[in-house]
């Protein structure tokens, strides 16, 4: 329907009732067109669209495999319906090789970098990669000068500019991207990364088992929050979320922004305390009254719920005990949680109060509140826009007791977190201001369009110290001024021209838009000790991989910010990857891959970098990252499907789980030659959806056995990659499988509401627990 | 297109679960806009649009295709969810808040479109509630008066005349003077 029919439309409902309003019709048209002008027209994410749809089949056929035997009309009547265009796939892996040396020829690199990537020249040469051109590049500088308030009033004053440089606050921080982007990624630095627990962490009284299976997480030894955890006597399941909750997206963090925000939609609040062995005779020996993801530090069991954070005492798992809980305070959510070196880390968010904000009280201990003074929190010169205020803790697991704390005002832009042996990142998302990009984009690019009397208008108004909002306001009427005066032959003749040029402009501007701010805190100071940016966003805690001391960093650029100006469109986006010295300085970069793509996963291993980017065909890119300075993209392997999650199974050797025409797939890379990625194998599995692509958490390596474990669906899939082949080794199926865990030779398939324990050695069937 | 809809029903409940596979199609982008014209947010409208199709593919057996459509009953679910959603963060109900989001929050949202945003909010903020409920509802949902109506379980005449007193409200306020246009666009 094009424009004028559904004005048409809705004027003649009008008439029909209130044919009085006729004589007002130009105004009427006025005010639809505005509002039509004005409606979000966001396009489902294509990629989230596809997976709900896969998850929703999934649980419709396990519904129908519960009842009868499966049965599936794979034609369906109505052939197939197209008006989501998903089907096209293709995937790249990229090496990435970065590690190196090109400090000293910064300079020449940034201005290669400028033009390889097509970004227009007027960049200065100082700008870290050449990347910055309109105000990115001191805001660059800007973000990387930071320091703490000096009082109340300070903070206050910056919130004034700060609320201004945005369109007002709103939203919420968002934990979007922890929790929510699909997880994907290979990445750890350290290559074997399926743990198996050493033994003894548990209450040394019973038997203790030769090996037990972690969370299968991002960096060994750092444990992440799950529904499942087990210290190979007990098992702890907090499984009552509904299968669609967990996981839509989520990139396997925490208690994510879906669990605050829905009620959990079956209201069971619960975790069981099962005892894992014997293996024939798994029994439930007590309750939790509380849900949510979990950690498990020696004789603490730690749940996170919506608005606590409980520790329990499990030393006798039959009657566990609370022993301390945290409160979010004000409004504030917990983004994510890791368990490092005897030690609970927490990042949580909230907004500044407006009126008041400082001190800061993001929680509460044992009903006792952790304050954080005005004096102590951290912001970057420049202002942000849409101020959030971050917080991260070190606890004592056992205790609850904070050991350290900071925080520090980011924007409210998307938040991802990740955790080095060293060191705590944080990054955020911010928007360049909307003045500056429209301002510049009529000085460069319109300035034969707009006469001269209005550009000058326009510089007065960038020299005046105002407000961003207040120059947007002023910008909006000298432009409107203007545009009122010309004759509508002019202006749809001027509309048509502007409408092209900022196509244009936006293309060789697609780092100036969207950047993504980095904060470093080191685990052992617990400091803010450097903050960077680069531009675009990234995807999810695997896009971020620390290596000798290096960041490196794949983001998106062109995706979000940008095509919007020109209508949506992601045709526009490209994929970078950076590496960032110790001080977050930006020393290497990898630009333009995958153009008009987004990245699906990424891994870091090493000085190896992998990502999948996917639109129509989907390439597998390696990257040589060995010279941190000079990073190349070594080779690239295009095949059907795409991978969301990237496994490093052996040496040189990664599993990719993912997709392809709408079915589970596991392919097997050879990454022995970083110039030539190779597809060893591959299987196609006929579900439509594994958790694993939501979560990295669903994903279990057993290296003893060369084996893997993926949920899906109703059933749950144990595969082989012996001798470079996949092989399905067994499969469990009526479970609603989640997640699974072996203890000794045992392999427990943790469903819904049971678990069903199988020999590794027989795969036979020895046990079943109804949850 | 609605016999359509009842008889994927009966297919999908019957067995063939790929048929609501075709209802999906049909309506997630619809859903999914709904839910993000009221929040602004990416992640909570993938969110509540998630539990939306959720919801109803658990209840699909106790969807009664005599008393609403299968596409208002869909919003009707939209609707609880954002409600739901509204209270648990202690939002204030209703649409104000989601467009004051709306121009804030969303680094994804381009300038023009902030700006008509910004207009519109304080003409629409003149309005009640439901007043500006039934101009989204008409306006950016497309959806007829007589959706509207079953939607917010009220009569298509009630949506109607509500619609034309907004309007009429709307435009004694509103100023003719158009916003900036680098960027009228085609929309």
């Amino acid at each position: 329907m094009t424009q004028e029919e559904k004005i048409s439309g809705i004027l003649q409902d009008l008439y029909s009732l209130a044919p009085e309003l006729k004589v007002q019709e130009p105004e009427i048209r006025q005010i639809i067109s505005k509002l039509l002008l004005a409606k979000p027209d966001f396009k489902i994410d294509e990629k989230f669209a596809l997976e709900l749809k896969n998850k929703l089949l999934a649980k419709a056929q396990a519904s129908v495999q519960e009842k009868k035997p499966r049965l599936r009309n794979i034609f369906g009547i109505f052939g197939p319906n197209k008006s989501f265009g998903y089907s096209a796939a293709a995937f790249v892996i990229v090496a990435l090789i970065i590690a190196g040396s090109f400090y000293v020829g910064q300079k020449q690199e940034n201005k290669k970098l400028a033009s390889q990537s097509g970004e227009n020249g007027q960049n200065t040469s100082q700008s870290p990669l050449g990347t910055a051109d309109l105000g990115s590049q001191e805001q660059q500088k800007a973000l990387s000068q930071i320091k703490k308030f000096a009082s109340k009033e300070e903070f206050l004053a910056y919130l004034e500019n700060a609320q201004a440089t945005g369109y007002g606050r709103g939203g919420g921080p968002s934990d979007s991207q922890a929790m929510l982007a699909a997880p994907t990624g290979m990445g750890e630095s350290v290559q074997n990364n399926t743990a198996t627990k050493s033994i003894g962490t548990a209450p040394s009284s019973a038997a203790t088992p030769d090996r037990v299976s972690e969370t299968n997480v991002q960096v060994l030894g750092i444990d992440e929050p799950d529904i499942v955890k087990t210290d190979g006597k007990s098992i702890f399941v907090s499984n009552n979320q509904p299968i669609y909750y967990m996981g839509m997206g989520s990139s396997g963090s925490s208690v994510g922004i879906s669990e605050k925000i829905m009620p959990s939609y079956q209201n069971q609040q619960n975790t069981e305390v099962i005892s894992a062995l014997p293996a024939n005779a798994i029994k439930k020996i007590g309750k939790i009254d509380k849900q949510g993801d979990m950690l498990l530090y020696k004789n603490t069991l730690i749940i996170f719920s919506s608005e606590y954070v409980y520790g329990y005492n499990i030393q006798d798992p039959a009657n566990p005990k609370e022993a301390w809980k945290v409160k979010y305070e004000n409004n504030g959510y917990l983004n994510t949680a890791r368990l490092y070196n005897g030690k609970l880390y927490l990042v949580v968010a909230n907004y500044p109060d407006f009126n008041s904000p400082c001190p800061i009280r993001p929680l509460s201990v044992n009903d006792k509140f952790i304050e954080i003074p005005c004096t102590e929190i951290y912001h970057p010169i420049a202002p942000v826009s849409d101020v959030a205020t971050y917080h991260a803790f070190a606890l004592n697991p056992e205790t609850g007791e904070v050991k350290n704390k900071l925080s520090f005002v980011g924007s409210s832009g998307q938040a991802v977190v990740y955790m080095s042996e060293g060191s705590l990142y944080i990054t955020y998302t911010y928007m360049e201001d909307q003045v500056k990009i429209l301002a510049d984009f009529i000085k460069t690019k319109a300035s034969d369009v707009i006469p001269t009397v209005v550009l000058d208008k326009i510089n007065k108004l960038q020299s005046y110290d105002i407000s961003s909002s207040a120059k947007m306001v002023e910008f909006s009427q000298i432009i409107e001024k203007y545009w009122n005066g010309l004759n509508s032959d002019d202006r749809v003749k001027k509309e048509n021209e502007l409408n092209n040029r900022m196509s244009d402009y936006l293309k060789s501007h697609l780092r100036s838009l969207q950047f993504t701010g980095i904060v470093k805190i080191p685990l052992n100071q617990f400091e803010v000790v450097a903050t960077g940016s680069v531009p675009g966003t990234p995807l999810n805690q695997f896009s971020m991989d620390e290596y000798q001391g290096n960041l490196r960093i794949a983001t998106t650029v062109g995706s979000a910010g940008i095509g919007y100006f020109g209508g949506w469109s992601s045709d526009n986006s490209a994929n970078d990857v950076y590496v960032l010295d110790n001080n977050l300085t930006a020393i290497g970069s990898v630009q333009n891959l995958g153009k008009g793509e987004r990245i699906y996963s990424a891994r870091f291993i090493e000085d190896k970098g992998y990502l999948v980017t996917f639109k129509q065909v989907d390439p597998f890119y390696v990257l040589d990252l060995s010279n941190p300075k000079k990073p190349v993209m070594k080779g690239e392997l295009k095949i059907p499907g795409f991978s969301s999650y990237l496994h490093p199974l052996a040496q040189n050797r990664i599993l990719g789980v993912g997709q392809e025409n709408g079915k589970v797939k596991v392919s097997l890379f050879d990454v022995s030659d970083p110039s030539n990625p190779k597809e060893l194998d591959k299987y196609n599995l006929d579900e439509y959806w594994t958790d694993v692509s939501s979560t990295h958490h669903a994903f279990l390596q057993d290296k003893d056995r060369n084996i893997f474990f993926l949920p899906g669906g109703n059933n749950g899939y144990v595969f082989s990659y012996k001798n470079d082949k996949l092989s399905m080794e067994k499969a469990v199926s009526n479970v609603q499988a989640r997640r699974a865990l072996y203890i000794n030779n045992f392999l427990y398939v943790v469903g819904t509401d049971k678990i069903v324990v199988v020999d590794e050695n027989n795969w036979n069937r020895v046990g079943e627990l109804q949850l | 297109m609605d016999t359509n809809d009842s008889q994927l029903i009966k297919d999908c409940l019957s067995g063939n679960t790929e048929s609501f596979g075709y209802l999906y199609d049909k309506y997630a982008q619809k859903i999914y806009s709904y839910i993000y014209f009221r929040t602004s947010h990416k992640e909570i409208a993938e969110d509540l649009t998630s539990l939306t199709f959720f919801k109803a593919l658990d209840r699909l057996a106790s969807f009664n295709n005599n008393r609403a459509k299968f596409s208002t009953w869909l919003y009707q679910i939209a609707k609880n969810n954002l409600i739901d959603h509204y209270r648990r963060n202690k939002l204030e109900l209703g649409l104000e808040n989601a467009l004051n989001v709306a121009s804030s929050e969303n680094v994804e949202q381009n300038a023009e479109k902030i700006l008509a945003l910004e207009q519109i909010k304080k003409h629409l903020s003149k309005l009640d509630e439901q007043q500006r409920e039934i101009i989204i509802m008409r306006v950016w949902d497309e959806l007829s008066h007589k959706e509207i109506a079953e939607i917010l379980k009220i009569s298509e005449t009630n949506s109607k005349v509500i619609f034309s007193r907004a309007m009429n409200n709307l435009q004694k306020s509103f100023p003719l003077a158009l916003i900036l246009l680098l960027v009228i666009k085609n929309i």
